[in-house]
């Protein structure tokens, strides 16, 4: 292909004279265009190593019948778009060399050649720009979800994931992600779809415990038109959408029992039937599920199939939570410090040695999503270059829910409360004390003792 | 006979190229309708065919008149060929294309002079 976006190199097989100076004339009028001629296909096949974005092709040449030709350049150079322009006026010839992939046009020599493959050509510009522009995204977003680059962390518990994921991208197994909220399950998911097989179908999200229990089947298998009052017309469900794609069910627990039937039969036979359908739909989908509840347990009571847990379990993958890969919490600060500063044109801070030992005595419910959050809002507290401990603001929401996660001793949990007050009340040690019913003096012997 | 208004407007105010055309149309088609001549009283129809084939694109861009949907039939018809109805009609528009060619080659011959 030529190198700039409008910019086409064109052959032009003509053996009529007249018609070859008549269209090199016209074309030559569009500075973009770099026009070679021949007269004979012989010396077009020589001069493919040009990489002609298009070639026009008389389909009567002296040496080769045109549609011999275009086989033999597309065996030379395939996927290069043909346009015929013939004085042959026989419409079935016409359409039997426009079902070929690579004939764009057809156009009957008349007095209209000249403006039509004009247009012709216009139109064949502009979708090659989309094609450019397309191949450019889908390397963009293919790049974005390189997770590698995308999932950080050097930890040994991310590891296993990557390893995991490695897994997962060579094959269509379902995979089942499970980890706390915001340990980036469905990160995780997009990554595994954009480095896998099924990249070139769409990665379709769905939130089970976002949509209606009464609306699920129609939601996740669509509907015919009038398969139920205000179905007024037909709706494509999520899993034809995810055709020869991934479908990702995050909070699967939460499907009701009348869904769980439904899904377990479209995993069994790889096909689903709209609401109101008679014909069944084979589908070629990756599933992926996400749960942070343990699915184990819900099948042990009774709340989840067994025989679909089985078939949905496939390749399981543990999302660690953030407290269990501290050694990540600086890479990812760091990461979040420099997207942050990016997407704002800052200059980017960075973290002082206070506020790291403020974050890495956070137990952090919220995991990763919390930390971003943290983080950005330290970014904009900061007054200065660097990061300090007062800057790190943490919500109060889950504070406690993250704590008992921890599974700390009774000492080490009454440290992280007496740093949390002194935080939030610095230099009022009085306040601190008072808030928790302690003395003044069992502050400052913790303190200078270092066990706060 | 002519009408150049087409020729004219791919020529986008180039003047010399619609005389190189013209020119071009004078060196390379009575070949052709020599062709079509000696091809039509040996009875080749193929070569009948293939010549009217070659040159109906430039009839069309010159749009000449008396002879572009001529060229046409000849073409169609002898494809025909052998064919009574065919015969009749190529037997009547094979002389006309010879007798009116020169009459064509002279008036394209000065309206370059003219141009």
């Amino acid at each position: 292909m030529a190198q700039q976006m409008n910019h086409l190199r064109i052959f032009l097989v003509e053996d009529d004279p007249f018609y070859a100076k008549l269209l090199t004339h016209h074309l030559a009028l569009n500075p973009s265009y770099e026009l070679h001629t021949f007269s004979k296909g012989k010396a077009c096949l020589e001069a493919l190593n040009l990489k002609p974005d298009v070639i026009c092709l008389d389909l009567s040449l002296p040496d080769y019948k045109g549609d011999v030709l275009c086989n033999d350049i597309q065996k030379q150079a395939p996927n290069t778009p043909i346009i015929f322009i013939s004085s042959n006026e026989d419409i079935k010839k016409a359409l039997d060399l426009i079902k070929k992939e690579e004939v764009y046009d057809y156009i009957v020599k008349d007095q209209d050649t000249t403006d039509r493959l004009w247009k012709s050509l216009i139109n064949l510009s502009k979708n090659r720009a989309l094609k450019e522009k397309v191949e450019v995204l889908s390397a963009e977003v293919k790049e974005k979800y390189d997770y590698q680059n995308t999932i950080i962390g050097n930890s040994p518990a991310i590891k296993d994931v990557f390893r995991l994921m490695d897994k997962a991208v060579k094959t269509n197994i379902n995979v089942s992600i499970s980890g706390e909220t915001g340990s980036g399950k469905e990160l995780v998911a997009k990554c595994i779809h954009y480095n896998s097989g099924f990249q070139k179908g769409k990665f379709i999200a769905v939130n089970i415990a976002a949509i209606a229990e009464n609306l699920i089947e129609s939601e996740l298998f669509g509907h015919e038109k009038g398969a139920f009052t205000g179905a007024h017309q037909r709706h494509i469900g999520k899993f034809e959408q995810a055709q020869n794609g991934t479908i990702f069910l995050d909070e699967i627990a939460e499907l009701p029992a009348s869904a769980q039937v439904l899904l377990l039969r479209v995993l069994q036979e790889r096909e689903i039937t709209r609401v109101g359908g008679t014909s069944p739909i084979k589908i070629n989908t990756r599933l992926i599920v996400a749960t942070h509840k343990d699915l184990s347990e819900l099948v042990e009571n009774g709340s989840f199939r067994e025989d679909l847990y089985y078939r949905i379990m496939g390749l399981p993958i543990h999302n660690p939570p953030l407290r269990e890969r501290k050694t990540d919490l600086f890479l990812l600060a760091d990461h979040f410090i420099e997207h942050f500063a990016k997407e704002n044109k800052l200059k980017a801070k960075h973290l002082g040695e206070d506020a790291k030992k403020k974050l890495l005595s956070h137990p952090f419910a919220g995991n990763i999503r919390e930390l971003k959050s943290v983080i950005e809002l330290a970014h904009v507290m900061s007054e200065g270059d660097q990061i300090s401990a007062s800057d790190i603001i943490f919500k109060s929401a889950n504070t406690l829910d993250g704590l008992l996660k921890t599974q700390m001793s009774l000492k080490a949990y009454n440290a992280q409360i007496i740093r949390h007050y002194l935080d939030k009340y610095p230099r009022d040690i009085s306040k601190v004390a008072d808030i928790l019913d302690v003395g003044k003096s069992t502050l400052y012997r913790m303190i200078q003792n270092k066990e706060v | 006979m002519f009408n150049l208004e087409n020729l004219k407007k791919t020529a986008a105010g180039n003047t010399d190229f619609v005389k190189k055309m013209i020119q071009l149309f004078i060196d390379e088609t009575p070949s052709s309708v020599d062709t079509i001549k000696n091809s039509f009283q040996s009875q080749d129809w193929p070569n009948v065919k293939s010549a009217a084939h070659k040159i109906k694109p430039s009839f069309a861009i010159l749009d000449i008149n008396e002879l572009k949907d001529e060229i046409v039939e000849i073409e169609k018809h002898a494809n025909q060929m052998p064919n009574p109805e065919s015969q009749e009609v190529l037997n009547t528009l094979v002389p006309k294309l010879i007798n009116s060619f020169d009459g064509l080659i002279d008036g394209l011959k000065k309206e370059i002079e003219t141009m």
